[in-house]
């Protein structure tokens, strides 16, 4: 009665009308976008494939670079020192929802900077994160770090060597003893050529300076030169193709795209795929799905052949190896 | 007053609105519902059916080539059949392994995708049935589902048996291991809209295969329901599930294509949102429309029993002005307005009218009251003797004074 009285007909339906309309608008009122922001933590720029990897397959996912995710990538650290900093940096700020770290180095001090917090943590280029204590169990790694590992295809690409070159007797390993994912490679290579019959001459490089003594100081009975999964040896790969291609000595290397800048043969993961399947990760991590509940899984494994330098160091790979060879460098 | 014409009025008037428009509402939306739900389980169901088909179709054509490497194998020398084991085409990405096996079940040659193989680690499958099965009844067959324990990634086992064409008894078994990451690529060509899925579960109950690896390398377990239809589905949540077996030999496993509801049935569920908003704008529109209606129908049967009211006690209190803005109206209620009008002016004249015949009677009563109050007077004994007295003294000398008389 007292709305009747204090109220006009035609307000009553006004306001009606406008409630409803509000009731509508407000149900089909687009939701606010977060916009994502990634941070990145690489050691060496020879791992910067594996994040435009990462990069178009979060693009493939629906993930607008700039409109849906922002990266906060300073570049390679360069060296092992750096890569704390970055790490804590990126734990300190509250803007980061997800960590990438490219590397065991990396993901070594990932993991030192965000123990005990909830920033959430995707890996890639990672031999063994069980080995190295990122996570308990690949099927389960419980903690807030996920990601990809490249696994155990070492002593499988020293068959492929002994394979490609029957004869190989002796094979040159230039290695970083702190790089922690050389340091479990060599253990596997140690396994596979024991049991092929093989020797390994091993040399330790720590710097810049003790990796170009090791370059310019290739034994003379060697038959082969092998790199493990190893940044700072990575890092030098065109003078070693350079020493090798001289000393017309076949090089095995642990990926696909360092074939393409002249090594021999490699058996070993693919940077851009391993990026594409850590983002399908991230996306997971990103929806809200604990980061230990995501299995670690493997990366798929390439066998690259370059015919080039085969040519130029006088090697004739026979058809029936090449036919194998997903990747032939004419 | 619940029983106001008002609030009977309102409700009439919300009921018959709302009524029919609710009617037809449940009626369409219900039945958008099920034509949504059937078509839901039908495109469910073929999508089903198409993965099972791709994925019988993939494992057909392993299951060949083996066949076709093992016709050829027996002649050639050792280290050709090396290559032509490296040559297949399905390895090393999809065959992991590769061994061969002489008629007592010893490895002749073992080629993997991952590990070293040496002579000294060739071991004897005598007694697995990867061997005995094609050697005693000589035909193909598929292991069940097996898990690498590091990775959790499954593989299976195909074996076919290799005849002596001389003697006609199998004198070897060629095996090989099989990666399901062909058959996850396999699923994740497949086009899915969103919230549908599409995986595959082994006999145990597993999850073997699907569109997001994490979900098989996690060990995920899934019982299939026996009937398609709506029910929970693998992320615990309500889903449009149809199934389909797939056979390979003793080995049986469902491919299952699934739906999120709230996606499958999202135009039976717009119907029914749009159809609720619609019946709530309607209800409020027609509450206010009753309100304002029974309103405007009331307020003058209101003034007019007040004014009855008014003329029933007092005459003079009915204002048949009041009634000015009811006579206005061209309907019933303005006639009746209009006939109480005149009916009240009437009885109110009438009443005056009668009010002054009553006074006028009044007068004409006290007057004869009056005359008859002096008659008595005039006609005592008493006022007869004071007349007579009063006539004698009128009689008499104008000297004499009334004590001598």
């Amino acid at each position: 009665m007292t709305l009747a009285k204090s109220t006009r007909p035609h307000q009553l339906i006004v306001v009606t009308l406008l409630l409803v309309s509000s009731l509508l608008l407000s149900a089909c009122a687009p939701a606010q976008t977060h916009i994502i922001t990634i941070g990145v933590v690489n050691l060496a720029p020879v791992l910067n494939p594996v994040f435009d990897g990462f990069k178009a397959g979060m693009t493939d996912l629906g993930y607008v670079e700039g409109k849906d995710v922002v990266y906060v990538y300073g570049g390679p650290a360069g060296t092992i020192d750096k890569l704390a900093p970055i790490a804590q940096d990126f734990t300190n700020r509250k803007d980061i929802d997800l960590i990438l770290s490219l590397s065991t180095p990396s993901t070594q001090a990932v993991q030192a900077a965000t123990a005990n917090t909830d920033k959430r943590v995707v890996f890639a280029a990672v031999l063994d994160p069980v080995a190295v204590k990122f996570v308990p169990k690949l099927s389960h790694p419980g903690g807030n770090m996920t990601g990809i590992r490249h696994g155990s295809s070492e002593s499988k690409r020293l068959e492929w060597l002994t394979r490609v070159v029957p004869n190989i007797k002796r094979i040159y390993i230039p290695y970083n003893p702190d790089d922690a994912s050389a340091v479990l490679a060599l253990g596997l290579v140690r396994d596979a050529a024991s049991t092929l019959g093989i020797e390994l001459s091993l040399r330790e490089s720590r710097n810049t300076n003790e990796i170009t003594a090791a370059i310019n100081n290739i034994p003379d009975d060697v038959d082969a030169i092998l790199i493990l999964p190893d940044n700072l040896v990575a890092s030098r790969l065109d003078d070693l193709v350079a020493a090798a291609i001289a000393r017309k000595l076949p090089l095995a290397v642990p990926n696909g795209p360092q074939v393409e800048q002249g090594a021999l043969v490699s058996y070993g993961f693919n940077f851009v795929s391993l990026g594409r399947q850590a983002a399908r990760l991230a996306d997971q991590v990103l929806k809200g799905v604990s980061p230990a509940d995501i299995p670690v899984e493997t990366t798929e494994y390439f066998l690259s052949i370059n015919l080039k330098t085969a040519k130029i160091i006088g090697l004739d790979i026979p058809d029936k190896i090449l036919q194998q060879a997903d990747i032939v460098i004419r | 007053m619940r029983n106001s014409i008002r609030s009977q009025l309102t409700i009439a008037f919300i009921g018959v609105a709302i009524g029919p428009l609710l009617l037809v509402g449940l009626v369409l939306a219900w039945q958008s519902f099920n034509v949504q739900q059937q078509q839901a389980r039908e495109l469910e169901s073929a999508v089903a059916q198409r993965v099972s088909t791709r994925v019988d179709a993939f494992m057909q054509r392993l299951e060949g080539e083996l066949l076709v490497a093992s016709k050829d194998l027996r002649y050639l020398e050792p280290d050709q059949r090396v290559y032509t084991l490296s040559s297949l085409p399905s390895y090393p990405q999809v065959f992991q392994e590769l061994t061969l096996l002489d008629g007592d079940g010893n490895e002749q040659i073992r080629l993997s995708r991952l590990s070293v193989v040496t002579n000294a680690k060739q071991t004897s499958h005598s007694q697995s049935p990867e061997f005995t099965t094609p050697k005693n009844d000589n035909k193909t067959y598929y292991g069940p589902v097996q898990f690498d324990e590091e990775t959790g990634e499954p593989s299976l086992t195909i074996s076919v048996p290799m005849f002596n064409k001389r003697t006609g008894q199998v004198d070897g078994v060629l095996v090989g291991n099989v990666r399901f990451k062909e058959i996850w690529d396999l699923i994740a060509s497949i086009h899915v809209t969103s919230g549908e899925s599409v995986y595959i579960v082994d006999a145990n109950g597993r999850v073997i295969a699907h569109l997001n690896p994490s979900v098989v390398l996690r060990g995920t377990h899934f019982d299939v329901p026996a009937q398609d239809g709506i029910t929970t589905g693998l992320t615990k949540t309500n889903v449009v599930l149809a199934s389909s077996t797939l056979h390979l030999n003793a080995q049986t496993f469902k491919v299952v294509a699934e739906k999120s509801v709230s996606e499958a049935l999202a135009l039976a569920i717009q119907t029914v949102i749009i159809t609720a908003v619609l019946l709530l704008a309607a209800i409020a529109l027609a509450s206010v429309q009753g309100f304002v209606a029974a309103r405007q129908l009331v307020r003058p049967i209101q003034s007019l029993a007040s004014t009855a009211q008014a003329l029933t006690f007092k005459t003079e209190a009915f204002d048949p002005a009041l009634l000015t803005d009811i006579i206005k109206r061209d309907d019933e209620l303005g006639q009746l307005a209009k006939v109480f009008q005149n009916m009240g002016v009437e009885v109110q004249t009438r009443e005056q009218n009668l009010k002054q015949q009553v006074q006028e009677l009044r007068i004409e009563i006290d007057d004869a009251k009056k005359k008859q109050q002096v008659a008595e007077i005039t006609e005592t004994d008493y006022f007869r003797e004071l007349q007579d007295k009063a006539r004698k003294l009128r009689k008499q000398p104008k000297n004499e004074s009334p004590e001598k008389a």
